[in-house]
């Protein structure tokens, strides 16, 4: 069960870095430059969260909303490693939508951070459990 | 002379009457057992001079934590998050949610604190109440 199933949320991951992709390059055209670091930090999160889905996908865990993402990520052995990462880009892509808070390159760069630990450990959780062809995502260039 | 101890008094009492010494024993009672999780949150992290509150209150389904901070430095974060973890092992079965949130210096909590019990604020927040 499950690897067929994850495919769809790992394409969705595929479009929202095309999403975040052509948000930087249209925000930098904008005379003055638009800063967007609120959205870029919202779509990372969603990105890390759609991960979740994915591995939860693949253990037969329905995920219906972020609290029961929470609960999982600070419960399940594998899964604590990187649970700080995750509340962390939660919290601040909160920030972002309900506060209106733009961030500084210091803090996209912890932002990005945080997505990568999030990322590579699902990747590895995933890839051990029979998924193929878990494309490489790296926001990096985008921020 | 300073006035009797109650464990004073009450040893002669119980030894004339039981006919033994009386023994004492202490019994580690764990905090987190006695409050809720925005208490144990305050505990956790009042002292932290970044958090300008911590309020709780119920929502529709769960219960709701909210620290409000002045700055997020990443060190705070951690620790906020250390002490999240540790609340899913000691409420077990409760439904919360644990908001962290850093908004701008203009920020007034007048709105949050509706229906809203806090247990740490700053003193400079007393006067928005």
């Amino acid at each position: 069960m499950g690897i067929a199933e994850s495919s769809p949320d790992l394409k969705l991951i595929q479009h929202d870095l095309e999403v975040l992709a052509t948000l930087s390059v249209a925000s930098s055209r904008k005379s003055p430059p638009l800063d967007v670091s609120d959205w870029k930090c919202t779509l990372l999160f969603y990105m890390a969260c759609i991960y979740m889905k994915a591995l939860g996908r693949l253990r037969g865990r329905d995920l219906q909303d972020h609290y029961s993402i929470k609960q999982w990520i600070n419960t399940d052995v594998a899964l604590v490693t990187i649970a700080k990462s995750y509340r962390k880009l939660e919290e601040r892509s909160r920030d972002a939508r309900y506060e209106g808070r733009l961030y500084s390159r210091n803090e996209l760069d912890q932002v990005y951070r945080w997505f990568c630990d999030v990322r590579d450990q699902i990747s590895g959780l995933l890839k051990q459990g029979g998924v193929q062809d878990i494309p490489l995502i790296d926001p990096k260039t985008c921020l | 002379m300073s006035p009797p101890q109650a464990a004073d008094v009450t040893q002669p009492l119980y030894e004339k009457a039981v006919g033994k010494p009386m023994q004492t024993a202490t019994v580690h009672v764990k905090s987190a057992d006695w409050l809720t999780p925005g208490a144990f949150l305050a505990e956790q992290l009042a002292r932290c001079r970044e958090v300008r509150m911590i309020l709780e209150r119920f929502e529709k389904e769960r219960y709701a934590v909210i620290i409000v901070l002045e700055r997020d430095p990443e060190d705070l974060l951690d620790r906020i998050f250390d002490a999240e973890r540790e609340l899913y092992t000691l409420y077990r079965g409760l439904p919360f949610d644990v908001r962290v949130m850093t908004p701008p210096p203009s920020w007034r909590p007048d709105d949050l604190l509706q229906g809203a019990f806090a247990h740490y604020m700053r003193p400079e927040d007393h006067g928005n109440r």
